[in-house]
C-alpha cells in the first residue's frame, strides 16, 4: 500500500484512505517517508542530464507566462492642483465608468465560474445516478433470471435478522439481498456460509463476511458450486476460522438436487 | 545565483511558494536530472522527453501552492508531477503520430502502447524491475510506465481485477528489497 501510494498507482480511493490512515498511525508515515527516501536516493543515482539550455528555457517561459498574467501597474500623479471644474468633472465620470466596467467583469467571471461548479456538481451526481441505475439494473436481472434459485432463510433466534440468497447455479454467483439486518458493534461482522450435507454432517465454506445496516442491501457475494443449506452467523470482525454455531442466525434450504 | 547555498525541504518550498528565482535554480539543479531520467525511462525519445521536462518545470512552479508536505515530500510530489505528464505525452495522439510503423488506436490499447518501442531496460527503475519474474516485470510495467489502471490491465490480460492487484502488490514488495 505504502508503495503503491507513493509511485501514484493507487487509486483515488485508495488515496484518500492512505491519507485517512497516515493523519492516525506516525509509524505509517514513517513507513511511507522511508520509501520514498529510498526512491529519491534511486533516482539521484540515475540522473540522466538534460540539454543545457533547457534551464534558461524553462525560465523564460515562467517569466513569459507570469508576466502576461500580471497587469501593468500604471501610477497617477496630479499634473497640477488646480484643475478646471470641466476636466475634474470628466475625471469623476471616467472613475465612475471605470469602477463600473469592473465590477461588471467582476460579476461576469463570478457568475462564470458559478455555472462552472453547478455544471461540476451536476455531472458528479449525474454519474451518481448513472451507477446506482446500473446497480438496479443487475439487481432486476438477477430476480428474474430462470437459473437463479432464491433461499428465504428461516430465523433460527428470537431477534434474527431476515435475508434471502440469489443463487445463481449456472455461473456459482451469490448475491444477498438483506431485509433487516441490524447494525452490529464494531468488533463484529455477518458470515455468510454455504453447507454441504455430506453423511449427516454439515461442511461449511465462507461466502464472505459483511457488515449490517440499511446502507447497502444488495451484497454479491463469493461464489458457490455446490450448497445444500445457506446461513449467516455473527462472528469477530475478519473471522478466518469456522461457523460460531452459537450465533447462527438464519439458515434456508436450496433443495437442489447434486 | 548562489550555488553554494542549501536549503532543506521546508525551507525550499516556502522560498518556491515565493517565486524566489534562487530556490527554482536550486531546484533544476538538484533535481533536474534525477526527473529526467524518470521522464526518459517513460519516453526514449530525447526531443520528446526535453519537452516534457520543460513542461515538468512550469508545472512545478505553477502548481506549488499545492503541494502539501503532510501528504509525501517534495521529490515524490515532482516525481510524480513527471510521470503524469510523461505518460500522458506517452498516451497523445500527436506523440504516435511520430512514430512511423506502428497501429494507431483511438482506444486504449495495451498492445499498441509503448511496450513495442524500444525502451532502454538497463537504467534506473527499469533497471531493478527488469530483475523481477517476467509476470511482474509486465505488470509493473504496464501500470508504472504506461500508467493503464488495474481495471485497464485486468480487462486486457483476461485476468480477475483482484489477481491485478495482489500481483502488482507483490511486485512492489519485490520491488522495494531490490532498491535497498
Amino acid at each position: 500500500m505504502v508503495e503503491s501510494y507513493v509511485l501514484g498507482l493507487a487509486s483515488e480511493q485508495e488515496r484518500a484512505e492512505f491519507e485517512q490512515l497516515c493523519t492516525q498511525y506516525p509509524e505509517l508515515v514513517e513507513a511511507r517517508t522511508n520509501f520514498e527516501l529510498l526512491l529519491e536516493k534511486q533516482a539521484m543515482q540515475n540522473e540522466v542530464a538534460p540539454p543545457v539550455d533547457s534551464k534558461d528555457k524553462i525560465w523564460f517561459a515562467i517569466q513569459q507566462a507570469s508576466s502576461s498574467n500580471t497587469s501593468k501597474i500604471i501610477t497617477m500623479e496630479p499634473r497640477s492642483t488646480r484643475k478646471t471644474s470641466g476636466t475634474s468633472w470628466l475625471a469623476a465620470a471616467s472613475v465612475i465608468l471605470m469602477l463600473l466596467a469592473a465590477y461588471f467583469a467582476y460579476d461576469f467571471n463570478k457568475k462564470n465560474e458559478q455555472l462552472i461548479s453547478s455544471n461540476e456538481q451536476m455531472q458528479a451526481k449525474l454519474n451518481q445516478i448513472d451507477s446506482t441505475m446500473k446497480a438496479k439494473a443487475e439487481e432486476e436481472r438477477i430476480m428474474h433470471d430462470p437459473n437463479v434459485i432464491v433461499v428465504n432463510m428461516k430465523a433460527m433466534t428470537p431477534a434474527a435478522p431476515s435475508a434471502s440468497v440469489y443463487w445463481d447455479t449456472t455461473s456459482s454467483n451469490v448475491y444477498l439481498v438483506v431485509k433487516n439486518m441490524p447494525k452490529l458493534a464494531s468488533d463484529k461482522q455477518y458470515q455468510l456460509w454455504s453447507l454441504i450435507d455430506s453423511a449427516g454432517k454439515m461442511k461449511p465454506s465462507s461466502l464472505g463476511l459483511f457488515d449490517g445496516g440499511d446502507e447497502k442491501l444488495f451484497f454479491k457475494m463469493q461464489n458457490a458450486q455446490n450448497a445444500d443449506h445457506f446461513a449467516i452467523t455473527i462472528e469477530n470482525r475478519g473471522n478466518s476460522e469456522g461457523p460460531n454455531t452459537k450465533q447462527l442466525q438464519i439458515m434456508g434450504e436450496t433443495k437442489r438436487k447434486l | 545565483m548562489n550555488p553554494g547555498k542549501k536549503y532543506d525541504e521546508i525551507e525550499l518550498v516556502d522560498q518556491l511558494k515565493q517565486r524566489s528565482e534562487k530556490a527554482y535554480s536550486y531546484l533544476y539543479d538538484n533535481y533536474a536530472g534525477a526527473l529526467y531520467g524518470i521522464i526518459h525511462s517513460i519516453i526514449p525519445d530525447n526531443e520528446t522527453a526535453n519537452d516534457v521536462v520543460q513542461d515538468v518545470f512550469i508545472n512545478i512552479w505553477t502548481k506549488i501552492d499545492s503541494y502539501d508536505p503532510s501528504k509525501g515530500r517534495l521529490f515524490t510530489w515532482m516525481l510524480n508531477i513527471a510521470r503524469n505528464a510523461a505518460i500522458d505525452k506517452l498516451r497523445s495522439k500527436g506523440y504516435r503520430h511520430s512514430l512511423k510503423n506502428q497501429p494507431l488506436s483511438e482506444n486504449v490499447d495495451i498492445n499498441a502502447g509503448a511496450a513495442s518501442y524500444p525502451v532502454i531496460n538497463d537504467v534506473g527503475l527499469r533497471k531493478v524491475i527488469s530483475q523481477l519474474k517476467e509476470e511482474q516485470r509486465a505488470l509493473l510495467d504496464l501500470s508504472y510506465f504506461q500508467g493503464f489502471t488495474h481495471e485497464e490491465i485486468a480487462k486486457a490480460m483476461n485476468i480477475p481485477l483482484g489477481t491485478v492487484k495482489t500481483r502488482i502488490r507483490t511486485a512492489l514488495i519485490q520491488l522495494r528489497t531490490l532498491i535497498q
